[in-house]
């Protein structure tokens, strides 16, 4: 099974990365060399059903007692800063610094 | 004093006949001389010399009004960059968190300090502990005290070369596919990766979650032994910490390897193996057999399938983990002018080489299409391999020895340029992960003055088996 460029594309665009021309291309000729090494699992008996598998013994439980409900005093409890029944935050300093940028 | 061994230092500490603050200002000038600079070792990314010295006369204090300061009273200690301080940068040798500070502190960390162990400073590691060098840390790799043109292993090739040069007494590491096994292999010291579930994992900073777990490193077995015997037990942070005390390890320590049944898997010495390793596993396994362990051939027929399933699970894994560096929730953040394409200015260029390779690897293996293909029977894969050792440890073997690193340590740059010939360096050690066990890397002897670490591994909940028998080992090596 062969990864094209546009593969690479596709799964750097779902990773939320934005790798260049340059990074695609050579992205492209690891994941193939990777993957190749990786076809041997099709040796593997896919017939025959796996055995059982558990990594550790269950975890210990906590009490089950219900703790302070935070949303008990209502919206304007968390956030006074609300507008069309939205809570209001910062800009991103990251786009003011850019938009500043932009500004003649 | 850092190369004493950590029980004799600790008693000494508690009795008052040395002092706290003599270990750590050793410790500290150790460093000074031969952590910086361009020839220096490069095993520490942070050090605080005031943080730890007030650290040191906090212990020394509890000594002089009769406290117990603990069984780890006045040891210097260092941490691996990807467990969470609160008084140090937690960067796991990434861009993408530089300078950031954690708002917690590991268990691992914390159980240190309230030992009395005295935290020196953070080590370093391949970003997000993807590697097997520590090449692929974003501030710079380090060498190996053994020799400064080869790797340390890694990730955890900071502690391991911060122990073995005598920087601290210890050190915490942490393991996803073998981490701490093989660069204590690569610098001659002892590594452990304990059972899953053994040690809690809350502050380590997830690379694959079903692989991850926190490790020890010292110069000797015990040493190794009495950090995890600190750090390990149930704790309320982990819900996949297990439910069990932390494990005591005197006896074990002692207890010598007289009617051990030591099982040696055909497919750890294929022909291929470097012959001057398989005369170091051969030498070993002739002097346990001196000692009365009794040494038997065993198959785990699996094996050739774990380092292609740990290559689909372990960066699967890590394509989730990894989601939440998206420079608006932790470290620095690279301008956009969307969100999105905040997220992917921040990704691309904070993240390394490696890191971006393994999230597109692990990405694209759970994708649409691919996940039954790779991730389905990768995970197939690891049940098989899980259930040949069940069956071993079922047919009476007590303990299992193979090479822990298939040659010496490599030269810096070796190879940086092949992903997949690095990867095959944890060939011998990824099992031990898929399959949740136990295992120990302790010297075997040298070639060409290089280290070389034999590997025993033990069934779940068996870390004192396998520390009986690399204590005897190493016994029988220092005889």
């Amino acid at each position: 099974m062969s990864v094209s460029r546009d593969d690479v594309r596709h799964v750097a665009a779902l990773a939320r990365l934005d790798p260049g021309d340059a990074d695609i291309e050579r992205l492209t000729g690891e994941l193939n060399s990777i993957l190749e090494h990786i076809e041997t699992l099709r040796a593997l008996d896919v017939q025959q059903d796996p055995p059982p598998f558990r990594l550790a013994q269950a975890a210990p439980q906590r009490a089950d007692v219900h703790g302070p409900d935070t949303l008990h005093g209502g919206l304007d409890a968390l956030s006074e800063h609300r507008t069309d029944g939205f809570f209001t935050v910062p800009r991103l300093a990251a786009l003011d610094a850019d938009a500043d940028e932009a500004t003649p | 004093m850092t190369t004493a061994r950590i029980t004799d230092l600790a008693r000494a500490v508690r009795a008052g006949e040395h002092s706290a603050a003599a270990n750590v200002r050793a410790s500290l000038d150790a460093i000074r001389a031969r952590d910086g600079g361009a020839d220096g070792l490069h095993a520490f990314l942070a050090v605080d010399p005031e943080l730890a010295q007030a650290a040191a006369q906090g212990v020394d204090a509890m000594a002089a009004e009769g406290r117990d300061p603990g069984p780890l009273a006045g040891v210097a200690v260092a941490v691996k960059d990807n467990l969470c301080t609160l008084d140090l940068p937690t960067t796991c040798g990434s861009r993408i968190l530089e300078g950031w500070v954690s708002p917690y502190e590991a268990s691992a960390v914390a159980r240190l300090r309230a030992a009395g162990a005295v935290i020196i400073g953070k080590t370093n590691l391949d970003e997000f502990a993807m590697g097997s060098s520590t090449e692929n840390s974003a501030f710079g790799p380090t060498r190996n005290p053994h020799d400064p043109t080869r790797v340390p292993g890694g990730s955890s090739g900071g502690s391991a070369a911060a122990v073995a040069a005598g920087l601290v007494s210890g050190a915490l590491g942490s393991e996803t596919g073998g981490s701490v096994r093989q660069p204590a292999a690569f610098c001659g010291i002892v590594g452990i990766k304990p059972g899953y579930g053994r040690v809690s994992r809350y502050g380590l900073v997830a690379f694959a979650s079903s692989l991850d777990q926190v490790g020890t490193l010292g110069r000797t077995v015990a040493d190794a032994a009495i950090l995890l015997e600190v750090i390990a037990g149930r704790d309320a942070y982990d819900s996949t910490c297990a439910d069990l005390d932390p494990p005591r390890f005197e006896h074990a320590l002692v207890a010598g390897v007289d009617g051990l049944v030591v099982g040696v898997p055909d497919e750890y010495f294929l022909p291929e193996l470097d012959a001057r390793v398989r005369a170091c596993c051969d030498d070993a396994l002739d002097r346990l057999r001196s000692a009365g362990a009794i040494v038997r051939a065993i198959s785990l027929p699996h094996t050739a399938h774990a380092i292609p399933a740990y290559y689909v699970l372990a960066p699967a894994e890590a394509s989730s983990n990894l989601a939440r560096y998206d420079g608006v929730r932790y470290g620095p953040r690279a301008p956009a002018d969307s969100t999105l394409g905040v997220y992917r200015a921040t990704r691309s260029t904070r993240f390394g080489a490696e890191v971006l390779r393994r999230i597109m690897l692990g990405t694209y293996a759970l994708s649409a299409g691919y996940y039954d293909e790779y991730y389905g029977r990768a995970q197939r894969a690891r049940a098989f391999i899980a259930r040949d050792f069940r069956d071993a440890f079922a047919q009476g073997v007590d303990v299992i020895f193979t090479p822990t690193t298939p040659t010496p340590a490599f030269r810096l740059g070796e190879k940086t340029g092949d992903p997949y010939a690095m990867y095959l360096s944890d060939v011998f050690t990824v099992t031990a992960n898929l399959a949740g066990l136990p295992a120990i890397s302790v010297p075997i002897g040298a070639v060409d003055d290089l280290p070389i670490g034999g590997q025993f591994l033990a069934d779940r909940w068996q870390e004192a088996t396998m520390i009986r028998a690399a204590a005897a080992l190493e016994r029988l090596y220092a005889a």
